[in-house]
């Protein structure tokens, strides 16, 4: 990248706070476009969604489970407050069980492969 | 058989408690060339173990640089298995060696697994302790001064160059010059050094061949030195962060053993290639580099390593730890950079020569460039009286030296110094793994300074004073006993040599 992530999240912050929230993503695309990360917009966007998550006192929350069911979802979700942002994957590699990491630094692993991997090493 | 691993399996799985609790963890971002890139794990400390989970296994890391979203780890692992979205958690410790006695005739990893398929290194891992690869170097009030020496079995280090135990001693040269010769030496002599502890030698190769390697170790095991030694080896295939750590595995080792009273000596073969293998890994980090693109904290890698070299107190248990690193120069360039801060850091340097190596003065010790700082205080009195006028000889006959060619045209008095010098310089030739025990080295000495030789035609000196060395062995062997047991050179005894060769001299 030409620019390191945190610069690019850190102006995109700035600048939201001040304009139009669609003019600020067109610009921010047209920068990446210019600067050629372009290719790295996921990365990005995904960075300033999580600055925005923490800086709003939420927190990033992925959960993982072997299979997908409504339920869990909704069980998961009323466990959160309104400002967390929550992510569902399905992991078929846990087995069963489910895996909740927060912030990307906090893990909670409540798989099946968590526990074998314990019992085997 | 079955029924027994059937019913421990079903022990370990009756037994397993499940605490699931929050852990710290990061992620692998980016990873390539042994370098991992980890967001997360912000309370992560310098130097920290990690632990990669990756489909392969888990993998060592060591947290190099702490930045502020994320982490460079160094992968001691195979870098390859490591994929990014791979987890990592904190392992609380910092890299560690298992030490103790049992390593002893084993070639080791710098991790300390063992490479010379002898099996396990610890059959009783109670008996083997963790020593951490970086440790602080002992404090001033835990040292005292080098006073016992590290006799190396060649004449010219030991009578001119002295190596006390403790001391730091940079072996210096040109590729094929014989510096790790003389390191090999020093490990072979340490076996009929037998006035003194004996000394646990520890060779450390870093980024060598592995056949240099094996030869090496076979060589040691024919002089039956092995027993008492221990090769660290990071061979030139292995990962820049294993030949990294390489020295500070063997400095852990060489601790242990100090720590217990003992007396150590780690050979670093060599620190040239250490510094490269730093290099690499600190590019790869993007730490900025500086003079020949070495990182800044290059000295500093090298002076905390060697600093650890140590001669501690008696009320430590009195053990020591003797450094002797290895540079490889370039067409004789001292004053590159790693060469100048390992010269400034040492206790002083053996210089070894192309050109006299090339004119068959083996070892090619330059005299004149090598010194010994701190290891007269160590020397025995034996020694010292011999080797004072063997300096002084020398010296003159360098000055002389280039008035050779004018022979005819000289006087007397000067013709007699070349003669001298020619002769001292013939005695101070030795073959490669054949160290010459101390009190030999003080009769060889004391006969080529006293004259004894004169007559003696140049190119028949060694074949001479060898013989005479061997028939004083034989003959007289009680005057070599008492050199050895005393370490002295009294009147009586040297009036007693001197009669011996008188007499030997004409047999």
């Amino acid at each position: 990248m030409k620019y390191s992530l945190k610069n690019y999240v850190d102006a995109f912050i700035q600048v939201i706070e001040k304009t139009s929230h669609q003019e600020v993503v067109d610009g921010l695309l047209k920068l990446l476009k210019k600067t050629g990360d372009i290719r790295h917009a996921n990365k990005i966007t995904e960075a300033i969604h999580k600055k925005l998550v923490n800086e709003k006192g939420g927190k990033w929350v992925n959960v993982e489970v072997a299979r997908d069911t409504a339920l869990k979802k909704e069980k998961f979700r009323y466990k959160f407050s309104d400002k967390d942002h929550i992510d569902f994957n399905i992991n078929s590699e846990l087995v069963a069980g489910v895996r909740i990491t927060i912030n990307g630094e906090e893990e909670l692993n409540n798989s099946l492969q968590g526990k074998l991997n314990k019992l085997f090493s | 058989m079955s029924y027994e691993i059937i019913e421990k399996l079903k022990r370990e799985i009756a037994n397993y408690k499940d605490d699931t609790k929050f852990e710290h963890v990061g992620l692998v971002t980016e990873v390539g060339d042994g370098i991992a890139k980890i967001s997360g794990l912000s309370r992560a400390l310098s130097q920290e173990l990690l632990n990669i989970e990756s489909h392969g296994g888990d993998i060592a890391a060591i947290a190099f640089n702490l930045e502020e979203s994320f982490i460079g780890a160094v992968i001691l692992g195979d870098g390859q298995k490591v994929k990014v979205g791979d987890r990592v958690k904190q392992t609380g410790k910092v890299v560690s060696i298992k030490v103790g006695g049992e390593m002893l005739g084993r070639v080791v990893d710098p991790l300390g697994n063992p490479l010379d398929s002898k099996g396990v290194i610890f059959t009783d891992i109670s008996r083997s302790r963790d020593y951490p690869l970086e440790r602080s170097a002992p404090s001033v009030v835990a040292r005292e001064s080098v006073n016992t020496p590290l006799h190396t079995g060649i004449k010219a280090v030991d009578a001119m160059i002295p190596i006390g135990r403790g001391q730091r001693e940079l072996i210096i040269g040109d590729r094929q010059t014989g510096k790790t010769a003389v390191a090999l030496d020093t490990i072979i002599n340490q076996k009929q050094d037998t006035g003194r502890r004996q000394v646990i030698c520890i060779y450390v190769a870093v980024g060598q061949k592995n056949s240099k390697v094996a030869k090496l170790v076979k060589t040691l095991e024919e002089k039956d030195a092995l027993k008492y030694s221990i090769v660290v080896s990071a061979p030139a295939s292995s990962p820049a962060s294993v030949q990294y750590l390489a020295p500070f595995a063997g400095c852990a080792i060489g601790e242990y053993f100090m720590d217990q009273g003992e007396d150590a000596l780690v050979v670093y073969d060599d620190l040239s290639k250490h510094a490269d293998s730093y290099r690499q890994l600190s590019l790869l980090l993007r730490r900025p580099p500086g003079r020949e693109a070495y990182p800044g904290d290059i000295f500093y890698l090298h002076a905390r390593l060697l600093e650890r070299a140590a001669k501690l107190n008696k009320e430590l248990g009195g053990g020591s730890l003797t450094a002797l690193p290895i540079i490889e120069t370039q067409l004789g360039d001292v004053s590159a950079y790693i060469p100048t801060n390992v010269i400034s850091i040492t206790d002083g340097q053996i210089y070894l020569e192309s050109d006299l190596f090339y004119k068959g003065l083996r070892p090619a010790i330059n005299a004149g460039l090598s010194v010994s700082r701190v290891g007269s205080s160590a020397q025995t009195k034996a020694m010292k009286k011999v080797s004072g006028k063997l300096r002084l000889d020398l010296a003159q006959f360098r000055e002389l030296q280039a008035f050779v060619q004018f022979a005819s045209d000289l006087d007397e008095n000067t013709k007699s110094q070349i003669a001298r010098g020619q002769r001292l310089t013939e005695i101070l030739k030795q073959v490669d793994s054949e160290p010459i025990p101390f009190e030999k080295q003080v009769a060889a000495i004391y006969m080529a300074t006293n004259g004894y030789l004169d007559d003696v035609k140049v190119e028949e000196v060694q074949s001479v004073s060898a013989r005479i060395i061997d028939n004083l062995e034989k003959l007289h062997g009680e005057v070599l006993k008492k050199i050895r047991s005393s370490n002295q050179l009294d009147d009586e005894t040297e009036k007693k040599l001197g009669s011996s060769l008188e007499e030997l001299k004409r047999v």
